[in-house]
């Protein structure tokens, strides 16, 4: 796979090394989006919060480990969509103090999240979303931007590969980051 | 079934009777629940498009200091058994002394506190060293380290006061009351100690939070519920509240709703530090409503002289309370 989208294999081996910019990366693409998703199924959000931590911790904790091969993002909702069904499951044998309605309901988003047709349309929308993030940005700035911060290449080894200047690279770059700010509120945060 | 009926229940718009009605319907047939799954993921994929940033830089935060503890091993072990000596030294003198507050000593935080100790009727905003805000209300105290170092944010109250949280999950919030201890991973809630009352309460109003008390299982309350606690009989309740009432406190007002005339008197003595005697015994079961905004104690008195069986008058600087 061309290595523009964050599902590239360049992208994994920079998490599986640790690098942090990537996992950087990865944060503000993912975390709100992946936060979406557990809370569309668990009704308390900080049960929804600790379970996408926990999704980003693993990763962190594991990295060279990572059972990850060429797509991060199926990984990524895999993990989030069984830790949901993991805490529903919970949920269902505890003799609780929630009314009769909500154990009933909790039931419908185990059956749910278990419905893999289903859930694979998220999955793929998910993908699409993280693409069209980095889509946005105009051709030659993206180029940039997918070399220096999806496959992690330095200034100078840029500025080989595209002959062009690194002033013309840092340019670019800045370009880059503020049409993210502009586009992509995720990415006010980070530069 | 209507597609209209099945997005409202998806956008968690629907009534309960509709809810209870989707609910049924679903529950009716494996086809159902299949349209249903579809529908919902359709929802939930849509909306991706929508989704607004999330304050992610605390989890960030913890998910990094606990790596670094996890590289320092030995640093935190010791940190370990520092924690486990002040536990059990907290759990002594607890068990010794049940009616005082906890002594803490340096060992058991292994670490400079802070006290702050409110008048009577004044209120008092605190910041936490980990960003965490408290609201203490009049008469009341609080001890907390100067930096939360452990694997656990703990504070001891007695009295009362609204928290707001900041969550980390892998640092549980942790407030000692003479009641319960009452653990949080980042949510806003009230706590009603103060040891001349008879209830402990706990309200929750965002978030989650479980109460444990000794070995007895722990609670776990949901949002707008409220735990009492009954130092008479040491039984715990849990009901649905009104979070505005319990809040009044901090606007300088006092909501009373079929609250007993005995807990009424104590609320206002602790406003007005003033010393109110129930003199007639048929009043000790009389139950009272009404809101105090911000009264002075004359023009309070006077509110509940016109709204309710009660007369009074002032004798040697005590008010006493009779039925009319």
């Amino acid at each position: 796979m061309e290595p523009t989208h964050t599902n590239s294999p360049v992208f994994i081996e920079r998490l599986k090394k640790g690098d942090s910019n990537a996992f950087d990366i990865l944060f503000k693409l993912y975390y709100s989006r992946l936060l979406h998703v557990s809370s569309s199924y668990l009704t308390n959000k900080e049960d929804a919060k600790d379970i996408i931590q926990d999704v980003f911790e693993k990763i962190l904790n594991k990295k060279s480990q990572l059972n990850i091969h060429t797509n991060l993002n199926a990984y990524l909702f895999r993990v989030t969509k069984n830790a949901c069904i993991d805490h529903l499951r919970k949920k269902k044998n505890v003799i609780s103090k929630l009314d009769n309605l909500e154990l009933r309901e909790n039931r419908i988003h185990l059956s749910t999240l278990k419905d893999d047709t289903s859930s694979k349309i998220i999955e793929q929308e998910l993908a699409k979303e993280i693409q069209h993030a980095i889509s946005l940005l105009p051709l030659k700035c993206k180029e940039v931007f997918i070399k220096s911060r999806i496959k992690g290449l330095k200034y100078k080894e840029i500025s080989d590969e595209m002959d062009i200047s690194t002033k013309t690279i840092e340019n670019h770059m800045n370009k880059a980051l503020k049409h993210m700010r502009l586009h992509l509120r995720e990415f006010i945060a980070l530069f | 079934m209507t597609k209209e009926l099945l997005l409202k229940f998806i956008e968690n718009k629907a009534a309960p009777h509709e809810k209870e009605e989707v609910i049924s319907w679903i529950e009716k047939s494996p086809e159902n629940q299949k349209k249903y799954n579809f529908l919902k993921a359709q929802y939930v994929a849509d909306n991706l498009k929508n989704v607004k940033e999330e304050q992610y830089q605390s989890v960030v935060k913890a998910i990094q200091s606990r790596r670094k503890r996890k590289l320092a091993t030995s640093y935190s072990i010791a940190a370990c058994v520092t924690m486990l000596l002040g536990f059990s030294l907290f759990y002594i003198t607890k068990n010794k002394s049940f009616t005082q507050l906890p002594h803490i000593s340096k060992s058991y935080l292994s670490e400079e506190t802070v006290e702050i100790l409110t008048k009577k009727d004044s209120l008092q905003e605190i910041k936490l060293p980990d960003g965490s805000t408290v609201s203490l209300n009049g008469n009341s105290q609080i001890i907390y380290p100067k930096t939360f170092s452990g694997n656990v944010r703990m504070v001891t109250l007695k009295g009362e006061a609204y928290f707001d949280i900041v969550h980390n999950k892998k640092k549980p919030f942790i407030v000692q009351t003479k009641a319960f201890d009452i653990k949080v991973l980042g949510t806003t809630f009230n706590v009603k100690s103060y040891p001349e009352d008879k209830l402990s309460e706990t309200t929750l109003l965002s978030g989650k939070v479980e109460l444990s008390r000794e070995e007895e299982t722990t609670i776990v309350l949901e949002p707008s519920q409220k735990a009492i606690f009954n130092r008479d009989n040491e039984k715990i309740e849990i009901e649905k509240v009104n979070t505005e009432s319990t809040l009044a406190w901090k606007s300088g007002k006092l909501i009373f709703n079929r609250t007993p005339l005995e807990q009424v008197v104590i609320d206002l003595e602790r406003k007005y530090n003033t010393e109110i005697e129930i003199v007639s015994p048929e009043l000790l079961n009389y139950e009272y409503t009404g809101t105090f905004d911000n009264l002075t104690l004359d023009e309070a008195l006077k509110l509940l002289r016109i709204s309710s069986q009660i007369q009074y008058e002032t004798i040697n600087q005590k008010i006493m309370l009779t039925m009319k």
